[in-house]
């Protein structure tokens, strides 16, 4: 399935500092922890994630055609 | 070490000036910034005094760590009683005013009484002087800093614009022409003192314990611990950054507090700012380099800041990045405080809107809302009204219920119904609806705690509010999520002795509840801790937060967890086995 990942803000220096890109995944099922895991971003360095704009908590399923949004964590404000 | 040990006190009415050596008992139990400046006004002012009068005395406050390699260390503290709330009021500023005034020789100078025309104070080491501001009077602050560098050459200066000289209870100090102390008046209080800036320069330097030691730690705490992945977001994107997330989440306010989601956002969103960014700027001492100094048509400014993008922007019903950029630059200009600016215009378009009172200005109108800023800190036309600020246009015109301030200050830029304990932090900051007091957003809406309980809030508030007072009084920036063992790590190299996490956490404490004290001491209490009706009897209708409020029963609830855990009576006063567990 293809997906869509936005690895924002400093975050996208996982992915070779490519902010947005299209990603094929192998057929099975996998959450949005197992895609972080894959790209190596630290659960502690990401605030939380959306899928097609929404808010979901990180065991979420992934579906083909998904756009998934990982947001760094902020302090201050 | 790490003091200067020195306080200058300069007297506006008499023309005196004096020095006297820092307190140094005050300066362990309360460090410095925000703790030591709250501690002189509650010692040296009396109670009810008029904010707007000669008996008010504003201090500039530094740290321990101001000056030094410190990373993040660049920020001064700048404290009154404030003309918007009567409560206690600190800000802080960034920049590179505070290092100076150590480089002069100073902690810290406390400014009284009021001079019989305008004048502006210069400060060049152990050289004081008030010189006639009859030639800056009138003028906004960026020409006032120009004409001051003219004159003075390489100096450091905190100006105020047309907003303080009118005594604007939104009138902000400004620096380096894009930074300000911002909240609650702090301007005003300089105007109504006929103090038109202040300018610095210094020759000295700070004397560190092991230099060596210190300069190599700082190196290595930089690199793992500042430069990281949860404080690089002001690098790469800064405060901009979080239009997408509050969207997302549904507490982007928009038309002043109606909805938490606003549909314009991209256009005023961290990649719009990005498209205009020219160059990004930092404080003194500071790797992070939040700000974005942005470029578009025939505006430029350093910003905006989220708070701005937020207020003056998706809360006016504006989805157009120059407008917002020109508003802000104004307002910089001429010294208001976005925040309360842009919740100010949002409330009369609303009421405008509803046919309550007719402030010819609609949501989305660019055209008036440009016209704005300058007709607000000149009090001309609709401007007088609008000069008021929320609490006091409510007052006198109507519209109560979502009149948006809390004890009279505005309110920023996260929607408390999708993040609960925000709702908590702004009924309990102790300069009126502050965000920097406490930010639990940032660990509700955008993080893992369930926004929408009461469950735990109070616990989290008071852990946020006890440890920013620690960093807003060493004094750190706000944007560096520095663990309070870090802190102590830091300040043990720097002053030569033993400090511990537990330590830090109980002067955070003890200068929270000085600072309630001096409320307290002002007649505040429990009936002052509320929030706008709006955000218990209105439910929001889009987004993630849709269907919800923050029901009153669940604030109550909250607030009352809130102070029993802090140990002050149902009535929100601080008992007195409190003040004794804390030296008050
Ligand atoms: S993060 Fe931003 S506000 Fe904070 S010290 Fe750095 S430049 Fe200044």
């Amino acid at each position: 399935m293809e997906i869509t990942l936005q690895l924002k803000g400093p975050l996208k220096k996982y992915a070779d500092e490519t902010e947005l890109f299209r990603l094929e995944l192998d057929g099975n099922e996998l959450t949005v922890t197992e895609l972080l895991q894959r790209f190596e971003v630290p659960a502690s360095s990401v605030s939380f994630v959306q899928v097609n704009g929404i808010k979901i908590e990180l065991d979420h399923p992934i579906k083909g055609g998904d756009k998934i949004t990982v947001n760094p964590r902020v302090a201050g404000g | 070490m790490a003091y200067m040990d020195k306080i200058l006190r300069v007297n506006l009415t008499t023309g005196n000036s004096t020095t006297e050596p820092l307190n140094k008992e005050w300066a362990r139990e309360y460090l410095g910034g925000k703790g030591l400046s709250i501690k002189y006004l509650y010692e040296e002012l009396k109670p009810g005094v008029d904010p707007l009068s000669a008996d008010n005395k504003l201090v500039l406050m530094t740290g321990p760590i101001t000056g030094t390699l410190v990373p993040n260390s660049g920020k001064l503290a700048i404290a009154a009683k404030s003309p918007a709330t009567g409560t206690i009021l600190d800000c802080s500023i960034g920049g590179h005013f505070a290092p100076e005034l150590k480089f002069a020789g100073y902690d810290a100078v406390i400014i009284e009484g009021k001079a019989d025309k305008p004048v502006y104070l210069y400060i060049e080491d152990d050289k004081i002087e008030l010189r006639s501001a009859a030639a800056l009077w009138g003028k906004g602050a960026h020409e006032t800093e120009h004409l001051l560098y003219d004159e003075l050459g390489d100096v450091i200066t905190l100006a105020i614009g047309q907003a303080g000289e009118n005594l604007l209870s939104m009138a902000c100090i400004s620096s380096e022409l894009y930074r300000q102390a911002g909240r609650g008046g702090i301007g005003a209080v300089m105007g109504s003192k006929n103090l038109k800036a202040i300018s610095v320069r210094g020759s000295g330097g700070i004397k560190i314990p092991d230099i060596r030691k210190f300069s190599a730690a700082m190196n290595k705490i930089k690199r793992e611990d500042t430069m990281t992945d949860d404080n690089m977001w002001a690098y790469t994107d800064g405060t901009p950054m979080i239009v997408d997330l509050s969207q997302s989440t549904g507490i982007l306010p928009t038309r002043n507090f109606q909805e938490g989601t606003f549909d314009g956002y991209k256009a005023i969103n961290s990649d719009a700012v990005k498209r205009v960014l020219k160059a990004k700027k930092a404080c003194f001492a500071c790797p992070l380099a939040c700000s974005n100094y942005v470029k578009m048509g025939k505006t430029e400014v350093e910003g905006p800041e989220y708070e701005t993008l937020a207020l003056c922007g998706s809360n006016c019903g504006i989805g157009d990045m120059e407008a917002v950029i020109e508003f802000n630059r104004l307002c910089d200009d001429h010294c208001l405080d976005t925040i309360s600016a842009g919740n100010t215009v949002a409330f009369a378009m609303e009421m405008t809107e509803k046919g309550i009172h007719d402030f010819g200005i609609r949501f989305g109108d660019v055209e008036k809302y440009l016209t704005m800023p300058t007709l607000i800190s000149t009090r001309k036309g609709v401007g007088a009204d609008l000069a008021l600020g929320v609490k006091k246009m409510a007052e006198k015109f109507g519209g109560g219920d979502f009149a948006m301030e809390v004890k009279g200050l505005e309110i920023p830029g996260y929607e408390p119904r999708g993040s609960w304990a925000m709702g908590l932090a702004y009924g309990t900051a102790d300069r009126g609806a502050c965000h920097m007091r406490a930010w639990p957003a940032a660990v509700e809406a955008f993080g893992d705690i369930d926004p929408f309980t009461s469950e735990g809030k109070a616990e989290l508030v008071i852990g946020m509010q006890d440890s920013n007072s620690v960093k807003f009084s060493a004094i750190w920036c706000d944007f560096w999520a520095i663990s309070t063992e870090r802190m102590a790590e830091i300040l043990t190299l720097l002053l030569g002795r033993e400090f511990t996490a537990a330590e830090l956490t109980i002067i955070g404490e003890r200068t929270y509840n000085l600072a309630h004290l001096f409320n307290e001491r002002e007649g505040f209490d429990r009936k002052d801790d509320y929030l706008p009706a709006r955000f218990h009897n209105e439910k929001l209708t889009t987004g993630f937060t849709s269907g919800k409020s923050l029901p009153k029963e669940e604030y109550e609830k909250m607030l009352s967890d809130y102070y029993q855990l802090r140990g002050w009576d149902e009535n929100g006063k601080v008992t007195a086995e409190k003040k004794r567990a804390l030296n008050l």
